[in-house]
């Protein structure tokens, strides 16, 4: 499944939704005016990104967005989030996480869930994370538990840009 | 067919420091102290054996340099630093060999540092084939043996040295081998090739930066890489410094796993370390692109894509990979 980018403008700021496979086919839109206000990058329809991809959409930040304003990533997906601890490049320095889910899932019966985590309301700029790691789960009443190394997967939020 | 790597540093011979193999040896030591107290019975070669590869060994400090065989048929691909110690193991293992076969990427120092102490190319009884797709192939190899740089003139060598230009992604027999040249993406410019025999092929990319990324940008190119057994693949760099170095010509781990993929290849061998890079640093790189290659995979799964398994590693000066 090839790329598809969705681009919606409010005022000054401009979101581009993304959805499907981000890698070395992919195209990425070309903007005609610079964003004067947010660009908001949406990733909640991303489902898959290779490094050829990351390789792409890192010359296309730097070159084609056309940046004034400030550069936000938000429902990030946890295929966005392990990519962007494995390979800085995907989350430029000028770029934050404004939203990104984290996934759940129960050991009895397998029923699985994302929660999305909110800059100013589950985690602020001081990197501090509140949110809960356990719930019921509303399938078998047994524990939902989060499905990721917790270290591993909030690493992102130590860099300077996250 | 076999194929055993002489260099596999990038750029610059690059030897372990004094300072690095002392550091190393106090680390060692260190660990050694604290591992003899946890074990009931304590062998030291068991401990030796279970050292990381990087720091036992380390990743090897000569440049560009492979042999491979097949059969009775040996073909050498450039002549970086690494080619001195093959040349003083064939002349001993095997003297009688009068005849040798080199294939030059292109002329960068770093793969042709080493063809002045080729012992084979002073000696009368001896012929020496050198190949390229470079239309200044003999110029280039003149240029090595010119005073002040080196002592030995061109003329001695000369008549023991046979010159053979290449066509660009054309097959051509050599020895028991079919190598067919492909472009690859580097300065001044860089050939790799495919290299044919018993059924096998390798395909041999380093020093390229894959900038042609897709299969089609790629174009003919994009037979070098497709179904081979091996493919031995530039990872000079981290994949997040490579994105720092655009247009210096080389690639990253990362870029590797997901070309390979692509081209069903079966077999990946990391190379041409970067100088700048110490063990630990290479391990790094290493260990970047196993955590980027296992989530690949489980994120293709996730995706309802092929998950198609891959053997690599990053190489180490020395190693024999057998296909
Ligand atoms: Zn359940
Ligand atoms: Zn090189
Ligand atoms: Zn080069």
């Amino acid at each position: 499944m090839s790329l598809k980018v969705h681009i919606t403008t409010e005022g000054s700021d401009v979101t581009i939704a993304f959805e499907g496979i981000l890698d070395e086919t992919s195209r990425l839109p070309e903007l005609s005016e610079p964003v004067k206000g947010e660009l908001r990058l949406d990733l909640e329809k991303l489902t898959l990104i290779n490094s050829m991809g990351i390789h792409k959409w890192i010359t296309w930040m730097r070159h084609r967005t056309n940046m004034q304003g400030s550069m936000v990533l938000v429902n990030c997906r946890p295929v966005v989030i392990n990519q962007i601890n494995i390979l800085r490049g995907f989350l430029p320095d000028y770029a934050r996480v404004d939203s990104f889910f984290v996934p759940y899932s129960c050991e009895n019966c397998g029923f699985d869930e994302k929660l999305l985590l909110k800059r100013g309301v589950e985690y602020d700029d001081q990197r501090q994370v509140q949110f809960a790691t356990e719930k019921a789960c509303p399938s078998c009443g047994g524990v939902l538990g989060l499905d990721i190394m917790h270290d591993r997967y909030f690493k992102f939020m130590n860099r300077k840009s996250a | 067919m076999r194929v055993k790597l002489w260099g596999v540093r990038g750029s610059l011979p690059t030897p372990l420091s004094p300072a690095h193999l002392r550091e190393r040896i106090e680390w060692v030591i260190g660990e050694f102290e604290r591992r003899k107290k946890s074990w009931q019975t304590f062998k030291t070669a068991d401990f030796v054996a279970d050292l990381p590869a990087h720091v036992s060994g380390g990743y090897g400090g000569n440049t560009a340099c492979a042999e491979v065989t097949h059969a009775k048929s040996r073909l050498i691909i450039d002549a970086g630093s690494g080619i001195r110690a093959f040349s003083e193991n064939v002349l001993t293992t095997s003297p009688q060999t009068s005849e040798f076969h080199i294939y030059f990427t292109h002329f960068h120092w770093d793969h042709v540092i080493g063809l002045p102490f080729f012992a084979p190319i002073y000696m009368k009884n001896k012929i020496v084939n050198c190949y390229a797709v470079h239309d200044n192939l003999e110029a280039a190899l003149r240029t090595i043996f010119r005073k002040p740089n080196f002592p030995v003139p061109y003329e001695v060598v000369e008549n023991q040295l046979r010159i053979h230009r290449l066509e660009p992604r054309q097959p051509a027999k050599i020895g028991g081998f079919t190598l067919t040249p492909y472009q690859l993406d580097h300065p001044d410019p860089c050939w790799g090739a495919r290299i044919e025999a018993g059924g096998k092929s390798l395909a041999w990319a380093v020093d390229t930066e894959c900038t042609r990324i897709t299969h089609e940008e790629l174009g003919e190119d994009a037979k070098l890489y497709t179904n081979s057994d091996l493919l031995v693949f530039d990872a000079q760099y981290s994949f997040d410094e490579a994105l720092e170095k655009i247009n210096w010509g080389h690639a990253s781990g990362p870029i590797g796993i997901d070309l390979a993929m692509r081209e069903s290849v079966k077999r990946v061998i990391f190379m041409h370390h970067d100088p700048a890079a110490s063990d630990d640093t290479i391990r790094a790189a290493e260990e970047q692109t196993r955590v980027y290659y296992d989530e690949i995979l489980r994120a293709r799964k996730q995706a309802g894509l092929k998950t198609p398994e891959l053997d690599w590693h990053f190489a180490h000066e020395g190693e024999t990979i057998q296909l």
